[in-house]
């Protein structure tokens, strides 16, 4: 009898132990997202005159929003991931820039989100939070969402100042085109997460890549410079997948 | 004893008056939005009705649609509604070519096509660009050109009326008012316009006869129409290029916009493409085509006569063009006719 009560006062203390180490730190933990946007080096500052594309033309920014969604958080070590399901987060910037996911303890060392809306929520906008409707990133002539909006004013060599719309998103159902995937290695960043209950990820988006590497767009010899689909839209989003985002 | 009975009628009277009283204010709220699927004639040539997963019709979302529909207080400057362009006396169009009765007053470039029999359309507006109405009510809802909403204002005017909130509670059991169910709501009463009672419908029922000059421009129909507009909802559902013009302007502030279904697909078969309208109540809804340019159903059959523009997305069908001799053209005309549908036009259930 007296065996069995040491016994369990003994589990008992193992026990509580190991909720002590737990302890350390809590279940899931808050990683918090920013963003950061700069167009041929000089942050990204709205109706300011002062910005040139890589095509050589100068150029007035009015609107840059663009959707992130599907995160998964990575360990390349034992092969487990975690995605955060219903997570689409508009970044604008006129609005916000950041956005925070619970993600559950543990280590990891890859991270992949997306740039748009995958198919099984891009066929209809009757949607709540930064799906809404109201956040002019649907279109009125089509369905779904535009993943990636660039608007704003362009002159060259003192032509005409006219229009740039870019309005990336998807024109086939069928496929996931311009949906893209966007991998970082935590690690190599020193960004690996798993060992504190907050982490920051702080990321910075260049705008010319938007029209440079792989795909080169001279705006200023574009027969239209409203993209909207088809092959140009095609391009730029093979830009932003390439080298629009780099990890701070 | 009888007193006590009599006490006891007057209060359970007095418990019926209030419990009617309560459902004036929020129908059904015990036991939820009647559910219910349209009954179909036979002549629509469908098996079913078909309805999306997270929207479900019922009852009272079709009333809060209704109700949406004709509140001019949506648009910008509060004079517009849905039924300013879809008005049920003309199968819910607006006899107009291009309407300049948006908000800002400037011509649109499509002319707005008649609202009925939508639940089998896979792609709506002229050009198919939308998928579903729940999601195409944002389009001429916010349309600079056409009622012009913030719907975030919107969203502001409808929680703050007396009596929207107890519709919205209705019809989706739901306290919170968003864009998301304004869509829903409206897509349930677009999606309840069923057009399905006209001269044509009840002879295929075998309720009437149709005379000689009818049935004669029936054939006339089967030959040569009914390949795109096919019988049933008498239309396809599908994209051509009818051979209106021989090329197609793209200024880019205009977004495509006539470049047809291919500014959607992106495919060089539709370039110039529409999605062909059905037939149905065809004597209402003039002026015709995607852009209103022709203002008879003559001036229609002058165009398949001899105005073909042939280039290489023209539909095949179109080649030759169509020739019809006078009296098949009368005959036809005739038949065109039996296609109004005055139930559907008069029909309580859809008007203010």
């Amino acid at each position: 009898m007296k065996n069995i009560a040491i016994l369990l006062i003994a589990i008992l203390g193992f026990t509580a132990c190991n909720n002590n180490d737990k302890d350390e730190l809590p279940a899931s933990m808050e990683v918090n997202f920013s963003f950061a946007h700069s167009l041929n080096g000089q942050a990204l500052e709205l109706e300011n005159e002062a910005y040139t594309l890589p095509s050589g033309e100068s150029f007035t920014p009015r609107k840059f929003k663009y959707y992130i969604s599907n995160i998964t958080f990575a360990n390349s070590t034992n092969n487990s991931s975690y995605k955060v399901e219903d997570g689409y987060f508009l970044i604008d910037q006129a609005g916000k820039t950041s956005f925070s996911v619970e993600v559950p303890t543990a280590a990891y060392d890859q991270l992949t989100f997306y740039v748009g809306i995958d198919k099984s929520r891009n066929h209809s906008t009757d949607q709540v939070g930064d799906l809404d409707p109201n956040n002019d990133m649907v279109w009125n002539w089509n369905t779904g969402y535009k993943f990636l909006v660039l608007e704003g004013e362009w002159e060259y060599q003192s032509s005409e100042r006219q229009g740039l719309i870019v309005h990336i998103g998807n024109n086939d159902p069928e496929s996931e085109q311009n949906f893209k995937a966007i991998s970082f290695d935590l690690e190599d960043a020193g960004k690996s997460l798993g060992s504190s209950a907050t982490a920051n990820l702080s990321f910075e988006a260049e705008l010319s890549e938007l029209f440079i590497n792989p795909n080169t767009l001279n705006i200023h010899e574009l027969e239209s410079t409203s993209i909207m689909g088809g092959d140009l839209a095609i391009q730029i989003a093979n830009n932003y997948q390439e080298g629009l985002f780099s990890l701070k | 004893m009888k007193s006590q009975r009599l006490h006891k009628y007057i209060l359970f009277l007095g418990i019926g008056i209030l419990t009617s009283c309560l459902d004036n204010v929020s129908p059904n709220e015990e036991t939820g939005p009647e559910y219910f699927t349209p009954v179909l004639s036979s002549t629509l040539g469908q098996n079913d009705f078909p309805q999306l997963e997270r929207n479900p019709m019922s009852k009272e979302g079709v009333l809060l649609g209704k109700t949406l529909f004709y509140d001019p207080a949506l648009s910008q400057n509060g004079k517009v509604s849905c039924a300013s362009c879809h008005d049920p006396s003309m199968s819910f169009t607006d006899g107009l070519g291009l309407s300049n009765q948006g908000v800002s007053g400037k011509p649109l470039h499509r002319h707005a096509p008649p609202l009925f029999n939508l639940a089998w359309h896979k792609g709506l507006f002229w050009d198919g660009g939308s998928v579903n109405l729940e999601s195409l009510v944002f389009g001429p809802l916010t349309h600079p050109d056409e009622m012009g909403a913030d719907l975030n204002e919107v969203l502001h005017y409808l929680r703050g009326s007396s009596t929207y909130p107890a519709l919205f509670k209705a019809a989706f059991k739901s306290d919170s008012i968003t864009s998301a169910l304004v869509g829903r709501s409206l897509a349930q009463f677009t999606r309840n316009l069923i057009s399905q009672d006209s001269k044509y419908d009840q002879w295929k029922r075998n309720e009437i006869e149709l005379d000689d000059p009818e049935i004669q421009g029936y054939q006339v129909y089967q030959k040569n129409c009914s390949s795109c507009h096919s019988e049933g909802l008498f239309t396809d559902l599908s994209y051509h290029n009818n051979g209106l013009d021989a090329s197609y302007p793209n200024p880019a502030e205009l977004e495509g916009i006539y470049l047809g279904r291919y500014r959607i697909s992106f495919e060089e078969k539709d370039r110039g493409a529409y999605k062909t309208p059905s037939l149905r109540n065809i004597a209402l809804t003039a002026p015709y085509m995607h852009d209103g340019r022709f203002n008879t159903l003559d001036e229609v059959l002058d165009h398949y006569d001899h105005g073909v523009q042939v280039n290489e997305s023209l539909a095949p069908q179109l080649t030759d063009g169509i020739q019809l001799s006078e009296k098949e053209r009368s005959d036809l005309l005739a038949f065109l006719n039996t296609l109004t549908d005055y139930e559907f036009i008069h029909n309580k259930a859809y008007q203010q």
